[in-house]
């Protein structure tokens, strides 16, 4: 049977790890070709860097980096952020990456998903969603790491994209990122429900009760974490565990 | 050793590349080509492939590869299909209603929709030893291995002798091969951690013996 995959996110600037609360104040977690290496042999199931650089000049060291990655992990790995054409999509895979997710071109150029899922094969083209709770229910997709409102549902939008050729969806909470919450279970379970594709939910892990959660309560295929991996709260191996304990099926 | 990984524009190949590099030392040559020759002289062939069936197979006829690799199995020498690499062998796939290359007897379907099993099926998943074959060399039984596909083979029943591993996703499928002097796996050793490297390992051991 088919596991639930545990996802550490590896969020990099110029080919070092940081994360961050709510996107704003960065902390340093270490060299990112260095940490994929070591949760590969912890047993991570997969990995997802996101390129958090906004500065073009430094793109060569992410690709650098995926390079040196795919020399050295035999595990899937994905690679987002500042990616706005198929050339860019060419140039990461090329260099060895197996997935690449778009978040703001994809809202600002539905076509792009269509064409890389058709030049690429849609296992490649991974579709990210940063939802924000409205007022009066449902979530809105938000853009620049959660600064920019679109207008648009988030639901319909992961429904459109996985209609446009969207292989898997990575949904971020705005809300719950960097809270230590746990994830928007409503939201994951809400987007994962709708489309036929893998979910991996995302934003506001802070123990592995909310790993349980999220592909339990929240139907996820796969969850999304990073400072609890991070700065050693738990392990991988801990993580799965814990969650085969509780009778969820996973790579041990 | 010198393996040859055919290229035909059909996806991530420099990671089929790079993991048989891995365990086949520095001494070996492991070269992505789509050059006839070296394809037929290679020590070892790995097929893989990754994306869009219909789109594969035309780049196979209109590069003539497709007869390179009928031939190259037919002569009876080592080789091994991954993912869409093993899909291509059947007489005909689902997936823009193609035809094959018509080594293998059966159809190569897309999982049907069911509540709960999204389609593609994208993750580890295990296979079920139902047969000795030299691939299951020091891998155990029920190994996790990475899978991404929405189509699965469906072997007619001249070939069933030919199926080594079985993969529960909603029904159990034939997913992996051992006959003669050629392998197949639906999935990707390449990214399946050690259990993968080791199956590349097992796969150029046997290619030794062929």
């Amino acid at each position: 049977m088919l596991t639930k995959r545990i996802i550490p996110c590896l969020d990099v600037t110029a080919g070092r790890v940081v994360k961050g609360t709510q996107f704003l104040d960065l902390r340093d977690a270490g060299d990112a070709v260095e940490l994929a290496a070591f949760y590969d042999a912890q047993g991570a199931d997969e990995l997802i860097f996101l390129d958090i650089t906004a500065s073009s000049d430094k793109r060569e060291t992410v690709l650098d980096m995926v390079t040196r990655t795919a020399e050295q992990i035999f595990i899937p790995f994905t690679i987002g952020g500042g990616i706005r054409t198929l050339a860019d999509m060419q140039r990461m895979l090329s260099a060895g990456a197996d997935k690449v997710s778009i978040n703001t071109a994809a809202v600002q150029n539905p076509g792009l998903i269509k064409e890389g899922a058709s030049y690429f094969g849609r296992q490649c083209i991974v579709v990210a969603i940063d939802a924000k709770q409205r007022e009066n229910g449902g979530w809105e997709v938000y853009l620049h790491g959660g600064r920019t409102p679109t207008g648009i549902d988030a639901v319909e939008w992961a429904r459109q994209a996985t209609d446009l050729g969207a292989g898997e969806i990575l949904l971020t909470s705005m809300d719950k990122d960097g809270t230590r919450d746990g994830y928007d279970l409503e939201l994951t379970r809400a987007i994962s429900e709708a489309v036929s594709v893998p979910v991996i939910a995302s934003g506001g892990v802070g123990n592995l009760e909310h790993l349980y959660e999220g592909v339990t309560e929240g139907k996820a295929d796969a969850v999304l974490a990073a400072s609890i991996f991070h700065f050693g709260d738990y392990s991988i191996k801990q993580a799965k565990e814990y969650l085969r304990q509780r009778d969820v099926l996973v790579r041990l | 050793m010198n393996i040859a990984v055919v290229n035909y524009e059909a996806g991530n190949i420099r990671s089929v590349q790079r993991a048989l590099q891995a365990v086949a030392g520095p001494q070996s040559s492991v070269e992505v080509t789509s050059n006839p020759q070296k394809i037929r002289d290679a020590y070892a062939v790995v097929f893989p492939g990754q994306g869009a069936a219909g789109q594969c197979m035309n780049n196979l006829r209109q590069t003539r590869l497709a007869e390179t690799v009928r031939e190259r199995i037919s002569s009876g020498r080592p080789f091994m299909g991954v993912c869409v690499g093993l899909q291509l062998l059947f007489d005909h796939l689902e997936e823009d209603d193609t035809t094959g290359l018509e080594v293998l007897a059966g159809e190569v379907r897309r999982f049907p929709d069911r509540p709960g099993l999204k389609v593609p099926q994208i993750g580890w998943n295990s296979v079920q030893q139902i047969k000795p074959s030299p691939l299951w060399e020091g891998v155990p039984d029920n190994s996790y291995f990475y899978f991404v596909h929405s189509y699965y083979a469906d072997p007619a029943p001249e070939i069933f002798d030919s199926v080594v591993g079985l993969t529960n996703y909603g029904f159990d499928f034939a997913s992996a091969f051992t006959k003669d002097n050629w392998v197949a796996t639906q999935f990707h050793p390449e990214k399946s951690g050690k259990w993968g490297l080791q199956l590349y390992a097992n796969f150029l051991k046997f290619a030794a013996g062929v």
